[in-house]
């Protein structure tokens, strides 16, 4: 079957089409080119949201990892401040130097060298040292 | 023309759906790798945001070459809280690849607020510590504890 481009001389269309005398052939080819690109964009684009929709990661997923994340900050945090507050501490118990009078009221009551000494104490003595 | 092109993008779109299951692997592998390079990132902010606290946190891990300084400072301790410490025995607990634990056994005699002194300063170390076990009695003239003490270290390379 050979297509002319002139007046009158276009073929019939196979399968008993009607004649397409009316129709340019250059424009049929424009024609179906356009279709084919419509049909080619539109399943493209239609793959292309469907791959959006796998690529998107769930809401609730990406929020997890964030939650996950900020807990372990507090907890890096937390354990920062309590290492440094320990050690603030640390530092002021070992340089408080305690007095003896602290030291006996500090002994336990159910010792037996602790009553006579919190005596003496109430009835205004200074505390003598304690023997080790 | 307008039908072969139509056949050529049927074809197509046919030979796509036929590959659809190698589609869908590929779609599941990179959803995955977006979501990896996400807790990276979030990974990293994470890091860049608590450097001093882990390095806080870091200097409170004994390290192999603290063990020495451990022991003086504990040493010290004795000598300033006026009691008689001694170290009786310090072995290596095994935690986990990275991490281990000291543990010291530690004796201290002296007077009962001496003691117990030296035993909160025990507890308060500038280290990651745990007391595993505490015993206090008294002696004849003075008392005297024994302090198991779990000190986290990393392990030697």
């Amino acid at each position: 079957m050979k297509w002319s481009l002139k007046k009158g001389k276009h073929p019939r269309l196979p399968f008993g089409g009607a004649s397409r005398a009316s129709i340019h052939p250059v424009r049929d080819w424009l024609v179906g080119l356009s279709v084919a690109m419509l049909v080619f964009l539109g399943g493209a684009a239609a793959i292309a949201y469907d791959f959006r929709i796998q690529f998107v990661l769930p809401p609730e997923a990406t929020e997890s990892t964030a939650v996950t994340m900020k807990y372990s900050e507090r907890d890096v945090r937390h354990y920062a401040e309590r290492f440094e507050a320990r050690d603030v501490e640390f530092a002021k118990l070992r340089g408080v130097v305690v007095p003896r009078a602290d030291i006996v009221s500090e002994v336990p009551e159910n010792t037996e060298e602790s009553q006579p000494l919190a005596d003496q104490e109430a009835d205004g003595y200074t505390t003598p040292t304690l023997s080790p | 023309m307008l039908l072969a092109s139509v056949t050529v993008c049927v074809v197509f779109f046919y030979k796509l759906e036929t590959q659809k299951d190698a589609y869908e692997t590929m779609r599941m592998e990179e959803s995955e790798r977006v979501a990896r390079i996400a807790s990276l990132t979030s990974l990293l902010e994470t890091l860049d945001a608590t450097n001093s606290e882990r390095e806080t946190i870091a200097e409170h891990v004994l390290t192999e070459d603290g063990v020495v300084d451990l022991l003086a400072l504990i040493e010290t301790l004795g000598r300033e809280q006026d009691v008689l410490l001694s170290t009786e025995t310090l072995t290596i607990a095994p935690i986990n690849a990275r991490f281990e634990e000291l543990v010291a056994t530690i004796s201290v005699e002296g007077r009962y607020e001496s003691v117990m002194r030296t035993f909160e300063l025990l507890t308060l170390l500038p280290y990651e510590t745990r007391i595993q076990s505490a015993n206090l009695q008294q002696t004849t003239n003075n008392w005297r504890g024994v302090f198991d003490i779990r000190i986290l270290k990393f392990k030697s390379i």
